[in-house]
């Protein structure tokens, strides 16, 4: 069996951790410098889109009395670390996803009753971290992310777990979920199966495998079983566009700091690619290594991080330097790695990233990042920037909607009366 | 010339010994078994290497550091103390907790669970009384504090 947890409206989620007074209010979280939502809250979900440009919703921020907030990537990365941590004492198989996700793997749980087990993750979850996640449990990865839609679709029901242990609820799931929603199967792929009247999972399952060889290659086969419950996934495969990611389990362990470099400079640089490849730039990357779980022997360490880039960016160079930088913060000596990976974060269509300074590689310009960081580093977080990352903004959003990095950082701890 | 020696602890005080592998401070915390009269011979001496990080900060996912900003708690907690906060306990009587009530923004009170009170320790603050119908979020338990003297 496998499962995908995923959390509630996660940054908005981060934000109430620690301001009661947000729960239940509406709220969207912004990019770093071009003020897009990348963030909504179930509240704020009927008048404001996703992606939508900041400044154009002004007035309607006002008027359904939205709280705005700048994306405060240290106190999300912190929290879902929390979050994975509590996680993995579930099992030693799971593939974090994305900043919010991750797949859980199951074996020998036969005997289990898989949707106590998935409210205690629930309440253990929400205990630790304060964090409302959704489980959805299914013999593949493609049939856990349709559960745990159904889950969270129909919480009240379902307590936040739904699982797809038979036959006739996996059917009737496949029939409620429409082509278009279905894990990995793009816009494009989509118009061509409606086309020939394919509107729902279940139709899809019901074509001829040689047919969806032909049309969808081997990828869209492998769906098909996996929809069918034929597990053909493993973790770690399959990324879709909504999720960029490149992680990796290694053959053999790495110790040295080099090794681990280069492997994270790969990872960063495909994920460059396929964000150049679908004309959209990122704000942020998770990082993450860690030690071989099942090696209950061998000192164990895992951890992740996420950086904030200074402008949204699909350079190799870019997001190769600045994922070097988050490991050499994580990396610690000492310990076999088994897996590392970079996750892009706040994805944003490519015209909206502005033209600076570093765009082109020029080796002075390098120089001038690391005084910026050691200037930052000085005086704290942010006060030295580029003037042309604020010229456009005739409002001031960022300094003042950043919510406090309560968890990292010692002069911004909580304060209680 | 005189020799002194170092005049020896009052029964108030232990020394703990600590030594430092790589980058980690570990006290050595002598377990002495039963306290009573003389260790059992039987008994090995068995040192426990104890690093403040595993003492105070195990289960690092249900831990919070929280800084107090106000004298409601005084003088148990005072300005400026760093309080270490645990989500992985229950609250319960009398403990200390960073809580809410009716979602308003987070404070430091001790709980009387039989009267279903929230209490300030400073008399000059006032408690704050639980009905039925109030909702209480507890982010954790305090646990622990620090306070630079």
């Amino acid at each position: 069996m496998f499962a995908l947890i995923d959390c509630n409206n996660f940054y908005a989620s981060c934000e109430r951790v620690f301001n009661p007074k947000l729960i239940g209010k509406p709220i969207v979280v912004l990019s770093n410098n071009d003020g897009c939502v990348i963030a909504r809250s179930n509240e704020a979900k009927p008048f404001v889109p996703m992606g939508g440009v900041a400044f154009q919703y002004k007035d309607i921020f006002k008027q359904y009395n939205i709280t705005v907030f700048s994306s405060n990537y240290p106190l999300y990365g912190d929290m879902s670390q929390r979050v994975m941590d509590v996680l993995s004492t579930y099992s030693p198989d799971i593939e974090v996803y994305s900043i919010d996700e991750a797949f859980l793997q199951f074996k020998g749980f036969e005997n289990y009753n898989l949707d106590d087990y998935g409210l205690d993750m629930i309440t253990k979850v929400k205990q630790f971290t304060h964090i409302p996640i959704s489980v959805g449990f299914a013999p593949t990865k493609a049939l856990s992310k349709v559960a745990n839609k159904i889950a969270k679709k129909y919480s009240d029901r379902t307590k936040g777990v739904y699982s797809l242990d038979t036959e006739e609820k996996r059917i009737k799931a496949l029939k409620w979920t429409k082509i278009e929603d279905v894990w990995g199967i793009g816009r494009q792929i989509s118009k061509k199966l409606k086309a020939i009247n394919i509107n729902t999972a279940y139709d899809y399952t019901q074509l001829h495998d040689s047919y969806v060889r032909r049309e969808f290659s081997v990828v869209g086969l492998r769906l098909k079983h996996e929809l069918e419950g034929k597990p053909t996934l493993q973790l770690e495969e399959i990324k879709t566009k909504k999720n960029i990611a490149t992680t990796r389990s290694f053959a053999n362990n790495l110790t040295e700091l080099d090794d681990l470099k280069e492997r994270v400079s790969t990872f960063a640089t495909s994920c460059a690619l396929k964000l150049r490849k679908q004309k959209s730039a990122c704000n942020a990357l998770m990082i993450f290594v860690h030690t071989n779980r099942h090696k209950k022997d061998q000192a164990q360490y895992n951890r992740n991080i996420v950086v904030k880039l200074p402008f949204a960016s699909n350079s190799d160079i870019t997001l190769s330097q600045y994922a070097n930088k988050a490991l050499l913060t994580i990396y610690k000596k000492g310990y076999a790695y088994k897996k590392a990976g970079v996750i892009v974060m706040g994805i944003v269509p490519e015209n909206t990233i502005q033209h600076n300074l570093f765009e082109n590689e020029n080796p002075k310009h390098q120089e001038l990042m690391r005084t910026v960081d050691k200037l930052n580093s000085r005086i704290g977080y942010n006060k030295v920037k580029l003037a042309n990352q604020n010229i456009q903004k005739t409002w001031i959003m960022k300094q003042e909607k950043l919510s406090k990095r309560y968890t990292t950082d010692w002069n911004e701890l909580l304060e209680v009366q | 010339m005189k020799i002194l020696n170092l005049p020896k602890l009052n029964k108030e005080l232990i020394n703990l010994p600590f030594r430092i592998d790589d980058n980690k401070v570990y006290v050595n915390y002598f377990d002495e078994g039963v306290q009573a009269g003389f260790p059992s011979p039987a008994e090995d001496f068995k040192e426990i290497p104890l690093s403040l990080d595993e003492k105070y900060l195990q289960n690092p996912q249900a831990t919070y550091l929280i800084k107090v900003a106000g004298n409601s708690m005084y003088p148990t907690l005072q300005i400026g103390d760093i309080l270490i906060v645990k989500s992985d306990q229950e609250f319960g009587d009398s403990d200390i907790g960073i809580v809410s009530v009716n979602q308003t923004d987070f404070t430091v009170k001790r709980f009387d669970k039989i009267k279903k009170k929230l209490l300030a320790d400073n008399s000059e603050f006032p408690n704050i009384e639980l009905n039925e119908e109030d909702t209480l979020i507890c982010l954790g338990v305090v646990k622990q504090l620090i306070r630079d003297l």
